[in-house]
């Protein structure tokens, strides 16, 4: 058989595993600065991705593993951790598959995520774990492709993907329901993390919590931090300060009357009034209010000056 | 030592099993599966699976009357067959269900209920 394993520098990462699962390839597929997957005979057996919790994360976060445990069978002389832990009883062999599948997934949707990538494939090089499932490289990236569109179709915003995100000071609705998922979301998200290291914080799957996120914001729940909440900047302002979700142009945010422009199919987010400010038209929809022909803080100021003239005239 | 394959082997032995699926329904894949789908379709029967399990877990407050009340399964039936979808609750982070399509003359709903239910146990608890 003819084995071509050789694959562009820099190209579309689907069409690199593509091309590497029609020659059979064994060996790991380098994708970018973090992201891999590990072949064997053109099959995907295992992914890794800096964006997505590992097998061990997620067992030791769950606390179905100790971390002991998991690093002792890392640490194991046996070639194949995984079956240690199955041997040793810490697993039974369905749970490691359905770890290790779910992790293939998670992670092959950030690997595969990005148009084009540096590439590189190291023929041979084999994952730690040991060999325990394999899926069809086709099967895996139609997957990514389906979950890529299923995000857009919750809410099509791909920004909050990688944007730090902090939930509303108020919610739209008097009532409001969330999952166990979106509880937690909503409990750690402090304008600092992003949905996928909200998922490594919380040891659950990355695609999971960007799924949770995108129905959080088209609910009118989370938004984007403001910018420079991620660079490290005190989060003590990042609750307080988001009373509008940041616009998607990178604008500066809108202060006063204006509604921010609310993403399609969300709730419009509440407008907040600044102190002097007059009400906006309650009939007024976002989409319907007048642009302002001066900027809100010189109004509030001439406003005042009215005021004063009057107050003056009645002395 | 069970795994996936063999979970599914042993829920196609059940009278009367057409097809079974081990499905995520986060989004509606069937990770593995075995025997037949519904009018052939594995990927439609995955998808609807998980819708009907999303809906009876998250938009319907089915598991709210009692605390740590929680869906355990959801019975299709027509007049041809039994659907059965049964959560697997793993303690890692997963959203997982069984999927087991049985003929309605064949099958037997309680027997088939009870079987499903000790499979999706055993492939999870040592």
């Amino acid at each position: 058989m003819v084995r071509s394993t050789r694959i562009a520098r820099t190209g579309s990462p689907r069409r690199a595993l593509t091309q590497l699962a029609g020659s059979h390839a064994t060996g790991a597929l380098h994708i970018g600065t973090g992201d891999r997957l590990y072949l064997v005979s053109g099959e995907v057996v295992f992914a890794e991705s800096p964006a997505a919790p590992g097998v061990g994360d997620l067992l030791v976060a769950s606390g179905r593993l100790a971390s002991q445990t998991w690093e002792a069978a890392m640490a194991t002389a046996d070639v194949r951790p995984g079956a240690w832990l199955v041997e040793q009883g810490h697993l039974t062999q369905g749970e490691l598959e359905l770890c290790v599948l779910g992790a293939i997934y998670d992670a092959a949707y950030f690997a595969l995520g990005s148009a084009t990538a540096t590439l590189r494939f190291a023929e041979g090089e084999s994952h730690g774990l040991g060999g325990v499932t394999a899926v069809d490289a086709a099967v895996l990236a139609k997957e990514c492709a389906r979950r890529r569109k299923l995000l857009d179709e919750i809410h099509p915003d791909a920004a909050l993907d990688a944007a730090p995100v902090v939930p509303l000071r108020r919610a739209p609705v008097p009532r409001v329901v969330l999952s166990d998922l979106q509880w937690e979301i909503v409990a750690q998200a402090d304008g600092r993390l992003s949905a996928t290291g909200l998922a490594r914080q919380l040891g659950r799957a990355g695609y999971a919590v960007l799924t949770e996120v995108r129905r959080l914001a088209a609910a009118g729940l989370v938004a984007p931090a403001a910018p420079g909440a991620a660079d490290g900047a005190p989060a003590t302002v990042g609750r307080a300060a988001m009373s509008t979700p940041r616009p998607p142009d990178g604008a500066p945010p809108i202060r006063a009357a204006v509604p921010a422009p609310a993403p399609r199919g969300a709730l419009p987010a509440l407008p907040r009034r600044a102190p002097g400010e007059r009400l906006p038209e309650l009939a007024a929809s976002p989409a319907a209010a007048p642009a302002p022909t001066a900027p809100p803080v010189p109004a509030d100021e001439a406003l005042l000056k009215r005021i004063r003239t009057a107050l003056k005239a009645l002395r | 030592m069970s795994g996936i394959d063999d979970c599914l082997r042993q829920a196609m032995t059940i009278p009367g099993a057409i097809g079974a699926s081990v499905v995520d329904y986060t989004t509606g894949h069937a990770l593995a599966w075995a025997g037949n789908a519904p009018t052939g379709d594995p990927d439609a029967s995955a998808a609807g699976s998980s819708d009907v399990i999303q809906a009876a877990t998250h938009r319907a407050p089915f598991a709210s009357t009692r605390p740590g009340d929680l869906v355990e399964d959801v019975v299709i039936t027509t007049h041809g067959g039994y659907h059965l979808l049964r959560m697997i609750r793993t303690d890692f982070d997963s959203r997982l269900l069984l999927y087991v399509w049985l003929d309605r003359h064949e099958g037997n709903l309680a027997v088939a209920q009870r079987r499903i239910r000790i499979l999706a146990d055993e492939l999870v608890a040592a």
